[in-house]
C-alpha cells in the first residue's frame, strides 16, 4: 500500500496572509478576468476551418491572422506575463521560483546547441532570473564559475551525463531534475508552504507520467531510477511494481486519477489519459489561490495558468490547421476550471 | 495638572489609536485598489467607497477627542474645569472604548475591504455586496463610540 508520507495538500490551511502583496494580489485579480474562458476553449475546439479559429481569437488578446504571427503573439504575452510577476515579486526567492524553469530551458537550448553547433539565439527566452547573455557565455566557453551556486552544478552534471549516454535527452533528464531539486531548496527556504506542497504535488504526478511512460517504451528499472523525481511524497519504490498493482495500491487523494486513466491506458497504450488529469489536479491545486487575499502565492498560480493558456492555444490551433481529431486534441488541454 | 494630564492622554488615545487603525486599513484597501486601477481605471468609482470605509474610525476618534476636549473646558466659550483624581480617571477610561474598538476594526475592515476590491475586480456587479460586508465590522467601530460618548456626557464635573 502506498501512502503518503506527509498528509498535506489542503492549501487553504496553509496560506498565511502577506499584507505586502495587496497591490500585487489586486493586480492579478484584474488579468485573472481575461484569460480565455472553457467555453472559448471549447469554441476553438469546434473551429471548422481555420478563419474560424482566428475569427474567435480576434478581440481579445490573441487577435491575429495567421499561425506565426500567433506563435509570435503567445511568446510575447508569456514573457510580458513574466516581466510583470518579477515585478510585482517582492522577494528574491519568489522571483527565482517565478523564474527558475526558464532559466533552466535556456539551459537545455544552450547545451543542446553546444554539442551540434547550432545558432538558438531565437529559441531562448529573455525572462529568466539569469542574464542570458551571461549563460550564454558560460555554457559555451565553460566558464561555470560565472553562474550562481547550484546552476553550474546542474549545467555539469548534465554535461557529465551527455558524455556518457551519448543520448540528447540525458539532457534534460538532469535539468529537470536539478529544476525540481532546486525549486525544493528555494521554496524551502523562503519558507511558504504552498510552493513546497506545489512541489511535491508535481514531483508525484510527474513520476507517475515518467511511470506510465516508462512501461508503454518497456524500459527497465535502472532507468526508471535515473528519471524518477526526488522530493515527491510517494515513496519510489511504489514504482517498481506492475502498473496495475501500483494503481490499486496507491492510497492519495489523487489515487483515483491513476485508476480513472488506467482503462485508457489499456486500450490506448498510452498515458496522454492521466497527463491531462493530471495536469488538471494541478491547477485545481493552483486555483485553491482565490482564498488568498494578499499573498505571492497568486502570483505563481497566474503564471502557471496563463503559461497554459497559451500552451493550449498553440496546441489548439496547430492541431487543428494540421487536421488532428478534436477529441486528440482535447485529450492534450488541460482545463484549469 | 496631573489630573488634567491623564484626561487629556485619554482624549490623546482615542485620537491616535483609531486614528492609526484607519491609517493601516485605509492603507490596505488603497494598495488593493491601486493594484486594480492600475489595469482596469473605470472602477474607480466603485472603489472609493471601499478604500474610505476603513477610515471612518479615524473620524470618530477625532470627534471623540474633540468632546473630551470641550467638556474639559480646554477649547470652546466654558471655563476649564478643575478636575479630581477620579474624575481624570472617569475622562480616560471613557476614551478607552472608541480608541481600542477604532483600532482593531479599522484594521479588519481594512482587510475585508481589500478582499472586497479584489471581488469587485473579478464581479464588478457584487461591489454592493462587498460594501456590506465592510459594514458589519464598521458596526462595532460605531458601538465603540457611542459608549464613549454616553460615558463622556455622563461624567459630573
Amino acid at each position: 500500500m502506498i501512502r503518503l508520507k506527509s498528509t498535506i495538500r489542503n492549501p487553504q490551511s496553509t496560506f498565511v496572509e502577506d499584507k505586502r502583496y495587496a497591490y500585487a494580489t489586486a493586480y492579478i485579480r484584474v488579468l485573472e478576468n481575461k484569460l480565455l474562458s472553457d467555453q472559448i476553449m471549447s469554441q476553438l475546439l469546434e473551429a471548422e476551418d481555420e478563419e474560424s479559429l482566428f475569427r474567435i481569437l480576434q478581440g481579445g488578446e490573441y487577435g491575429v491572422g495567421s499561425v506565426e504571427a500567433l506563435e509570435e503573439k503567445c511568446r510575447e504575452e508569456l514573457i510580458g506575463v513574466i516581466s510583470l510577476v518579477k515585478q510585482l515579486s517582492l522577494e528574491m526567492p519568489l522571483t527565482q521560483l517565478l523564474t527558475m524553469k526558464y532559466d533552466f530551458y535556456n539551459f537545455k537550448v544552450l547545451l543542446k546547441a553546444k554539442y551540434f553547433s547550432k545558432d538558438v539565439e531565437l529559441h531562448l527566452f529573455d525572462c529568466g532570473n539569469l542574464d542570458v547573455k551571461e549563460i550564454k557565455y558560460a555554457v559555451t566557453e565553460g566558464k561555470m564559475r560565472a553562474l550562481p551556486e547550484g546552476f553550474a552544478d546542474a549545467v555539469r552534471k548534465a554535461e557529465t551525463e551527455f558524455e556518457k549516454t551519448e543520448e540528447l535527452s540525458a539532457i534534460d533528464v538532469v535539468l529537470d531534475r536539478e529544476f525540481v531539486n532546486t525549486f525544493y531548496r528555494v521554496s524551502s527556504e523562503y519558507g511558504k508552504r504552498f510552493f513546497i506542497e506545489y512541489l511535491e504535488l508535481f514531483a508525484d504526478l510527474s513520476n507517475i507520467k515518467i511511470f506510465f511512460r516508462v512501461h508503454n517504451q518497456g524500459k527497465d528499472r535502472n532507468f526508471l531510477e535515473r528519471v524518477l523525481f526526488d522530493h515527491g511524497s510517494l515513496d519510489k519504490k511504489a514504482f517498481f511494481k506492475p502498473v496495475e498493482e501500483f494503481a490499486s495500491g496507491l492510497h492519495t487523494d489523487f489515487s483515483h486519477l491513476v485508476r480513472e486513466s488506467l482503462d485508457y491506458w489499456k486500450t490506448d497504450g498510452t498515458s496522454a489519459g492521466f497527463e491531462r488529469l493530471a495536469d488538471e489536479y494541478l491547477f485545481q491545486f493552483l486555483k485553491s489561490t482565490k482564498h488568498i487575499v494578499f499573498g505571492p502565492e497568486v502570483l505563481f498560480a497566474y503564471l502557471m495558468i496563463k503559461e497554459n493558456e497559451l500552451k493550449s492555444i498553440r496546441t489548439i490551433v496547430s492541431g487543428k490547421i494540421n487536421g488532428v481529431p478534436v477529441d486528440m486534441i482535447r485529450e492534450r488541454i488541460p482545463l484549469p476550471s | 495638572m496631573g489630573e488634567l494630564a491623564i484626561a487629556i492622554l485619554g482624549a490623546c488615545l482615542a485620537v491616535t489609536l483609531a486614528g492609526i487603525g484607519s491609517a493601516i486599513g485605509v492603507g490596505l484597501a488603497g494598495q488593493a485598489s491601486a493594484g486594480v486601477m492600475s489595469e482596469d481605471p473605470e472602477k474607480f468609482g466603485r472603489l472609493l467607497i471601499l478604500v474610505g470605509l476603513p477610515g471612518t474610525q479615524g473620524i470618530y476618534g477625532f470627534v471623540a477627542g474633540f468632546l473630551t476636549l470641550m467638556r474639559l473646558g480646554l477649547i470652546g466659550a466654558g471655563d476649564k474645569v478643575v478636575l479630581t483624581f477620579p474624575q481624570a480617571w472617569q475622562v480616560f477610561f471613557a476614551c478607552i472604548p472608541v480608541a481600542l474598538a477604532g483600532l482593531v476594526s479599522a484594521i479588519h475592515q481594512g482587510k475585508v475591504c481589500a478582499a472586497g476590491v479584489e471581488m469587485t475586480a473579478k464581479q464588478p456587479a457584487d461591489s454592493g455586496k462587498a460594501m456590506v460586508m465592510g459594514i458589519f465590522v464598521e458596526l462595532y467601530a460605531v458601538l465603540g463610540f457611542v459608549i464613549t460618548f454616553l460615558l463622556l456626557f455622563s461624567i459630573q464635573f
